[in-house]
């Protein structure tokens, strides 16, 4: 009896396990991170990268920003705080990169190409990135 | 001049011309300024030697081949990527600035180092009208590990996964590591045969010499001052 109970024990745990598992992993498909990573010192090319993602948001997704579809983050790639992410994602100073679940873009070649002389076609691949 | 780049980087399906492409990219960015200009100083010193100049130029973009290529070879290798790149982007624009102003420091003679193994280089620095390989190779080599955002994002971000895919990639860091030395090259290339060919001029230059060490020390002393104004005081 004692073994009977203790199996079904085991039984409940581990589905209740499985199912808390399954509801705190799993990604949030309907919203849209965006993060941008700096060094504390900014190059120009650095904040113009910022500067266009920022006018993206606010001229193209004002609307998913405001309900929390769209969230944009800011954080500083040689802050102790924020080690655990930059190694995640891989980045190793400024960064330009948009998660949504499982799939993750990065942008940060493109921004350093485009963002000072052609910053229009950082914003398209932004859009882009973002209705896909 | 970028977006003319950009565009024939963004159509190049030739693996060469894209590497090539992104040193020139690196070569006119905002951060590579600076170096470039302490590197033609420290190359135009020499201006009485009319052949060496160009060739300092030459080896100048050398010891950047060697370090651009040191670098892929140990990724290529197994070195963990995201440290290392993490590494010189986060140190290597900080240590610059130092080591202009220390090196500055040598050449007016100020610092005398006495260290073993390093005495021999800082009398090669002091040493006036000696023209040495070693030096323009180094500074080569250090100014290329100097990577600010723009450059790292090239480099690393864009020439490393093209070229530790194979081991004919790693031809590709020479064509970027050259890209990158052209500015030097073509300023050395008209001070050699084209400032030196007008005799009048090239006679004062060569009467002023002696404080041409000085005035590069000087540079050098500045450079670095900027550099660490931006990097510490005015981040």
């Amino acid at each position: 009896m004692k073994t009977v109970l203790f199996i079904m024990l085991a039984l409940f745990v581990s589905v209740s396990a499985q199912t808390y598992g399954a509801t705190t992993q799993k990604p949030d498909s309907a919203k849209k991170e965006i993060l941008y990573f700096h060094n504390t010192r900014r190059c120009a090319t650095c904040k113009a990268i910022e500067a266009e993602t920022k006018k993206v948001l606010d001229e193209n997704f004002s609307n998913e920003v405001k309900n929390g579809k769209i969230v944009f983050s800011e954080y500083n790639a040689e802050d102790k705080s924020n080690k655990e992410l930059v190694k995640e994602l891989g980045v190793t100073g400024t960064a330009l990169i948009i998660v949504e679940g499982d799939k993750k873009t990065d942008l940060t070649s493109k921004g350093f190409m485009y963002a000072v002389k052609q910053p229009e076609k950082l914003r398209k691949a932004i859009i882009k990135a973002l209705e896909e | 001049m970028e977006t003319f780049l950009t565009s024939l980087y963004e159509n190049s399906g030739i693996p060469l011309l894209s590497a090539f492409i992104l040193g020139l990219l690196t070569a006119i960015g905002p951060c590579s300024m600076a170096t470039n200009i302490t590197a033609i100083g420290f190359i135009s010193k020499d201006i009485g030697q009319k052949k060496q100049v160009f060739f300092s130029g030459v080896v100048y973009t050398l010891g950047r081949a060697a370090s651009y290529w040191l670098l892929a070879f140990i990724l290529f290798i197994g070195a963990d990527q995201f440290s290392l790149s993490y590494f010189f982007q986060s140190y290597g624009e900080k240590i610059v600035g130092p080591l202009l102003i220390l090196i500055g420091l040598i050449m007016l003679g100020v610092i005398k180092i006495n260290f073993p193994g390093l005495t021999k280089f800082s009398k090669r620095l002091e040493e006036k009208n000696k023209w040495n390989f070693w030096n323009v190779f180094l500074l080569g080599m250090v100014f290329a590990l100097a990577f600010c955002p723009y450059s790292g994002a090239f480099y690393f971000g864009m020439l490393i996964p093209m070229s530790i895919g194979s081991v004919q990639g790693l031809v590709l860091p020479l064509a970027f590591a050259f890209a990158t030395g052209i500015p030097v090259l073509i300023i050395a290339w008209l001070l050699a045969y084209t400032i030196s060919g007008v005799s009048s001029f090239y006679n004062v230059l060569k009467s002023v010499e002696i404080w041409m060490r000085r005035v590069i020390a000087v540079l050098f002393i500045g450079v670095g001052i900027y550099y660490i104004l931006v990097m510490f005081v005015l981040p």
